[in-house]
């Protein structure tokens, strides 16, 4: 339980920094690299897959 | 053309993103729902796994047991389904089992889902379906089809290597979430671990003198439409066999191996006193040779490429054009624990158990499967 839980604040802190990065690239494309990315993280992270 | 980006097309992107995500969401929970299973006239009680370990109890793991009791005392019987939730032929018998069967002496024990965290999910880059939908005279019933394995939501992270703990058996990492690796079963251990441990419980308190355990395997697997049995049930098993080839239905028998370890007629065999079996049907939609992996292969096991491989001689099944529809296959299921339950009567006569009720194979052929599913109110 305490692996999960662990498991899910690295998923987290992953999910976070993508936004972040997100938000301040110029570039759209890499902005649309980064929003498929955080697709399974949120999954992950809610335990859904 | 420029590919400037700011903070309001990342807004949108992201938007777009969290719209997928929750698309997605909705397909992967819609195999979180539990199936419907109608209590049948038979039914005289439902009783949870964790009753019989208690460290089964709030966990994904913990399931139904439906006890079916006759009138007048007798022997005690246990069919599992759904070891393998990718069998569907296993847990549909045990349904169909819980929704008609009427034991007149003894009683009958069913687990329809035995790995019920299998049924959450599917096995993933199989394609498989996540369903199949039975028609009935009064509508439609609809049923999960899962994955052979424990959902690694609920057990996580595979090892590299799986050991059997009680004797060591070194197999494949994965194989550490399929509950039929898994018996007898461990009290610390990992959650399929658990539920093995919750059904070896049961056989032992309540004293269940037949257990059988219903699967599915590929056409190309040598050991399909057969029985698989322990050494002590191995007479009785025999008897069954030939009863059923006399009635027309070629089925195998196949002794228990000694040194093939997890799996319910070896385990259940060894380490409780209840006569252990395990069934076999053939099912096109977990082989290696199938094309389109959809609900109508589920339901039909019609395949080109099954077709092509029995006319190359590479099946242990006779395989045509016909296939072999979850109907033939759930009607030997049942065809054979009816067979099982008149011979363990007359070989054990102190503590029978006498079912009525059980659609046989040329009933669900005749009938359909729908017509042995109940209403749900």
């Amino acid at each position: 339980m305490l692996m999960t839980l662990i498991y899910r604040a690295l998923i987290a802190l992953v999910l976070f920094f993508i936004l972040v990065n997100i938000w301040r690239e110029k570039d759209i494309r890499n902005q649309a690299v980064g929003a498929m990315v955080t697709i399974p993280l949120l999954l992950r992270l809610l335990m859904l897959k | 053309m420029t590919w400037r980006g700011n903070k309001a097309t990342a807004g949108i992107i992201l938007a777009v993103a969290l719209i997928i995500a929750y698309a997605a969401a909705q397909s992967f929970l819609v195999m979180a729902q539990d199936d419907v299973i109608v209590k049948g006239p038979g039914v005289s009680e439902i009783r949870m796994l964790g009753e019989y370990f208690s460290g089964l109890k709030n966990t994904a793991g913990d399931t139904e047991i439906y006890i079916l009791r006759g009138p007048k005392p007798g022997g005690r019987a246990l069919v599992l389904g759904g070891t393998h939730p990718n069998e569907p032929s296993g847990y549909m018998s045990a349904i169909l089992l819980i929704e008609n069967a009427r034991p007149q002496v003894g009683e009958l024990w069913v687990i329809p889902q035995s790995n019920l965290t299998g049924f959450t999910h599917n096995d993933a880059q199989e394609a498989s379906p996540q369903g199949f939908t039975i028609p009935t005279s009064w509508g439609e019933r609809y049923f999960r089809y899962g994955s052979r394995a424990t959902n690694p939501i609920n057990q996580w992270p595979d090892p590299d290597i799986y050991i059997h703990a009680s004797s060591g058996q070194r197999l494949s990492g994965s194989e550490v979430r399929n509950l039929n690796r898994a018996f007898p079963g461990r009290a610390d251990g990992n959650l399929t671990e658990k539920i093995a441990l919750g059904i070896t419980e049961l056989i032992c308190q309540e004293n269940i003198d037949l257990t059988i355990d219903l699967h599915e395997a590929s056409p190309e697997y040598p050991v399909i439409n057969a029985i698989v049995a322990h050494e002590r049930a191995m007479p009785m098993a025999a008897s069954v066999a030939m009863n059923l080839q006399l009635d027309g239905i070629n089925i195998g028998l196949e002794p228990s191996p000694a040194n093939l370890r997890g799996l319910t007629h070896r385990e259940l065999g060894d380490h409780t006193d209840t006569l252990a079996i395990l069934m076999e049907t053939a099912n096109p939609s977990q082989g290696r040779l199938r094309g389109r992996t959809d609900e109508a292969l589920a339901l039909t096991g019609k395949d080109d490429g099954y077709v092509k491989a029995a006319q190359l001689g590479r099946l242990f099944v006779p395989y045509d054009e016909g296939g072999h529809p979850l109907e033939e296959r759930v009607g030997r299921h049942l065809t054979s624990i009816n067979e099982f339950f008149i011979v363990y009567a007359e070989m054990y006569p102190e503590s029978p158990v006498t079912v009525e009720g059980i659609p046989l194979l040329w009933d669900i052929e005749k009938n359909g499967l729908g017509a042995y599913l109940l209403q749900p109110k």
